[in-house]
Parts: C-alpha cells; sequence; structure tokens
C-alpha cells in the first residue's frame, strides 16, 4: 500500500516537532537549522515541495508583503528586516511540512491517523474537507467557463461588474458543493459510518524496521534541534 | 409472513409543501421479489428510498403519515448499525459516493465501520469486487474509473454489506447503454441469489420484467 516510504506516523512526530519548534522560536538566526532539517526532509522524501510552490504561487505575493509590512512597521529597520526574514522562514518550514505529508496518498494518511488513536470521524472529515476545496474551485471554473460560452468575458469586465459578476456565481457553486457534501455524507452514513463506536481496518499500517530507526533518529534530532535552538538564541540573539 | 418492505398509506411532506409528495403509497416488497419503481420525475421516488433507509424523516427534514415497515421494523427509530445490515442504497450519481483512495478501500470502507474481521473483510471485498468486474482494478484510484465502472464499484461497495434489501435510485441513468447493461446484468446475478431488490428507474425494457410499482400516479 505505501511501497518503501517511512511509516507516515514517523513523519506525523517530525512534521509535529519541526512545525512546534518553528512556532516556539522567535529569532530569525536560531530558525535556520531547523529550515535547513526541513529542507533535507523533503529531499530525502522526495516531497512534492515544487509542486506545492507552484500551486501556491497566487499566495506569494502577499505573502512577501506581510514580511515587508513586518520589516517596515518595526521602526528599527534591521531589526524589521530580521522579523520578516524569520516570518518567511516560519512559512517556509510549514510549507516544507506540509510537502513531506502532500508526498503520502490520502487513505494512508487517514489510516495513519487512525492507528494514532485520532476520532475515526475526525480523521475522515479532515480527508474530506481536504477533497471538497479542489471540487469546489473545479465547479466554479465549470460555471465561469459556461458563462463565458455564452459570451460573458469577466477579463473585459470592470472590476465592480467582475466583482458582481463573481458573487452570482459563488452562490450556485456554494449550493452545489453543499448538495454535493449531503450527498457523500448519506452515503457514507448507509455504509455504517458512525454507527459503531471503533473500526476495524482492511489495510493497517506495520512499523518495519527502517521505520523505528527512523524513529528513534527524530527522536535523537529534536534533542539535538532543542540544544542547537537554544544555544544560538542565547549566544547570538540576532532578530 | 414478514415483508421485507411493507408501506400502508405511506405519505411525505416536506415543509412549507401544502400537501404530500406523492398521494398515500401501499407496497409490499416480499423477501427475494424485485420491483421497480416506477414515476415520473420529481414525483418523490428517491423521497420514498431515503424513507425507506432511514434517512427521511431524521437526516433530511420531512413529516411520514401512514406506516413503513423494513422487515418489520420502522427505519426511522432503527439505530444506524440495525439499518446497515438491512439496507443498503446506490445512489444516482458515483462522483458523489466514491471516496476512498483505492477501489479495495472503497468497498472495505463499510466493512471497517462495521467492525468485521480483516479475513472475513478481505474475502468480503474480493467477492463484491469479483461480482462487480473490478477485482483487476483493485488498486486504481476511483476516479480512474469510466462512469460505469464506478457505479458497479458503489454497487460492489454496497453489497460487500450484504444488506437484505438493495435501493437503487436511478443508477443506470448517468451510465452509457453498455454499461447499464451491465449493472444490470449484475442485478440479475444478484436477483438469482435471492436478493430483495427495489430499484427506481425510467426504463421500460429494464422494469418489464419486474413488478412495476408506480409513484405519484398510473401508469401512463
Amino acid at each position: 500500500m505505501r511501497n518503501k516510504q517511512t511509516d507516515p506516523r514517523v513523519v506525523f512526530l517530525f512534521v509535529l516537532l519541526l512545525s512546534s519548534g518553528a512556532a516556539l522560536t522567535r529569532q530569525a538566526l536560531p530558525m535556520i537549522p531547523l529550515l535547513c532539517s526541513a529542507a533535507l526532509a523533503a529531499v530525502l522524501a522526495k516531497a512534492p515541495f515544487g509542486q506545492l510552490l507552484r500551486r501556491l504561487r497566487g499566495l506569494w505575493a502577499t505573502i512577501l508583503a506581510v514580511a515587508a509590512l513586518q520589516a517596515l512597521l518595526s521602526g528599527d529597520l534591521a531589526r524589521g528586516l530580521l522579523a520578516g526574514a524569520c516570518v518567511l522562514e516560519r512559512l517556509l518550514i510549514l510549507l516544507l511540512a506540509g510537502a513531506l505529508l502532500a508526498g503520502y496518498p490520502g487513505h494512508v494518511l487517514v489510516q495513519a491517523m487512525l492507528q494514532l488513536r485520532a476520532p475515526y470521524q475526525l480523521a475522515y472529515m479532515v480527508s474530506l474537507g481536504l477533497r471538497f476545496f479542489p471540487q469546489f474551485s473545479e465547479s466554479f471554473r465549470d460555471s465561469l467557463a459556461a458563462l463565458q460560452l455564452r459570451g460573458v468575458e469577466p477579463r473585459r469586465l470592470k472590476p465592480r461588474a467582475r466583482l458582481k459578476l463573481y458573487t452570482y456565481l459563488l452562490l450556485p457553486t456554494i449550493v452545489s458543493g453543499v448538495n454535493g457534501a449531503r450527498k457523500l455524507a448519506m452515503a457514507m452514513e448507509l455504509r455504517g459510518f458512525g454507527a459503531y463506536p471503533r473500526r476495524s481496518a482492511y489495510a493497517p499500517l506495520h512499523m518495519r524496521r527502517g521505520d523505528w530507526l527512523a524513529f528513534a533518529g527524530v527522536l535523537l534530532w529534536a534533542a539535538g534541534m532543542a540544544v542547537l535552538v537554544i544555544f544560538v538564541g542565547i549566544n547570538y540573539p540576532i532578530g | 409472513m414478514t415483508y421485507a418492505l411493507e408501506a400502508r398509506g405511506f405519505t411525505i411532506t416536506y415543509p412549507n409543501a401544502g400537501q404530500p409528495v406523492f398521494p398515500p403509497l401501499d407496497l409490499m416488497v416480499e423477501p427475494g421479489e424485485t420491483v421497480a419503481l416506477r414515476g415520473e420525475s420529481g414525483a418523490g421516488k428517491s423521497s420514498f428510498l431515503y424513507a425507506v433507509c432511514g434517512l427521511l424523516p431524521g437526516g433530511i427534514p420531512a413529516q411520514t403519515g401512514g406506516e413503513l415497515r423494513l422487515f418489520g421494523k420502522n427505519p426511522a427509530q432503527c439505530a444506524r448499525a440495525e439499518l446497515t445490515r438491512h439496507v443498503g442504497m446506490v445512489f444516482q450519481n458515483p462522483e458523489t459516493q466514491l471516496f476512498c483512495g483505492t477501489v479495495a478501500l472503497e468497498v472495505a470502507f463499510g466493512l471497517e465501520n462495521c467492525c468485521v474481521e480483516p479475513d472475513s473483510m478481505r474475502r468480503r471485498v474480493r467477492e463484491a469486487l469479483e461480482l462487480a468486474g473490478l477485482w483487476e482494478r483493485r488498486a486504481c484510484a476511483p476516479s480512474q474509473l469510466s462512469g460505469g465502472q464506478k457505479q458497479l464499484l458503489a454497487l460492489a461497495a454496497v453489497l460487500a454489506l450484504r444488506p437484505k434489501l438493495l435501493l437503487l435510485d436511478e443508477a443506470f441513468s448517468q451510465l452509457d447503454s453498455e454499461s447499464a447493461a451491465r449493472l444490470f446484468e449484475a442485478l440479475r446475478e444478484l436477483q438469482s441469489q435471492g436478493q430483495t431488490i427495489l430499484f427506481a428507474d425510467h426504463d421500460d425494457a429494464r422494469c418489464a420484467p419486474y413488478r412495476n410499482i408506480w409513484i405519484g400516479g398510473a401508469a401512463p
């Protein structure tokens, strides 16, 4: 089911420790080892980081604007630039963590969440929620294409008219999305979803020797990283 | 005798609608029988099937009148676990029923929910997929299947749970003729094994061999 990939539970642990480290660290310099670790892990796992970056290309201008704004508003320019760099580093770490998980098929991640004792309703809700967004955007694009085929070209409209047009399109798209979700919920319920407090597994995950080694490696890395980040943070309090 | 399905003067009224969706319905389905549910679009076939599998009035707000019994029990008052054993339903659009990562996991989903033991689960998944002719494609993502195969997969996913009564809500309507014929062949196979089937359909030829019940009026 998952070829030679590391057990996703080990990756979940790594991502949890990594993102906690990124959220707790407040300085740009100590964040660098975390960023390097995340990048190295993404390379080793052949995570689809480039693909994720391309998908988020529309957001990059906003992210850079937020970082620049943080730099400008802090008063001291040098300190502000470091604060902006800190924001960027944190975002990159989170993206790399996301890319590490994105390398696994959805059903393997759901199974990992279940075996980590997450309530199965929650695990499926997350998985289906993630599936909803691409479907929603596809449905919106279809509606837009249907409109274009009837001779309306949104790009030629004035911003206000375009906004109005998008508002008109959004409502039926949301309604159709909600209807689809309701049908899906009915289909799931009819197949016993939520009928019993626990469930069995068709393809349970098993930790192999390599996974246990990776698990030990993650714990060692976390301990080493904690020492390094605290040491750098105390001795080189930059940013 | 306990009927598989028994409706006496059964009606459904949606909120803010002045009158029931269809006139009082009387219907008895014996175990092992196949019945075709007929009626124009909007006549209330789907609503009736939702009521049979306990989704209405529970999940869908509506008022029901008369009496409805599924193997002697009111489906609206049955626990979900019990209903899962009694009734399974295949919807019109396969896209809204399939959500798992692979064909095999899709069929296993219901069995996992019902805590079926792994060995038994693997056997039942295989049986259901072989009946649907999809065993060779068990490792594929459902999105890689054709429309007809998706509907067969939806059927297999329901059949794996071995429901006593199988409901099909216009399951053929989005299929090309070849896929519809294949799905119908699978149903005939099930019927010959004694499966009780109630299917809503518009096609005269498919409905002809079975007892036809018209909802919302007599046959045109």
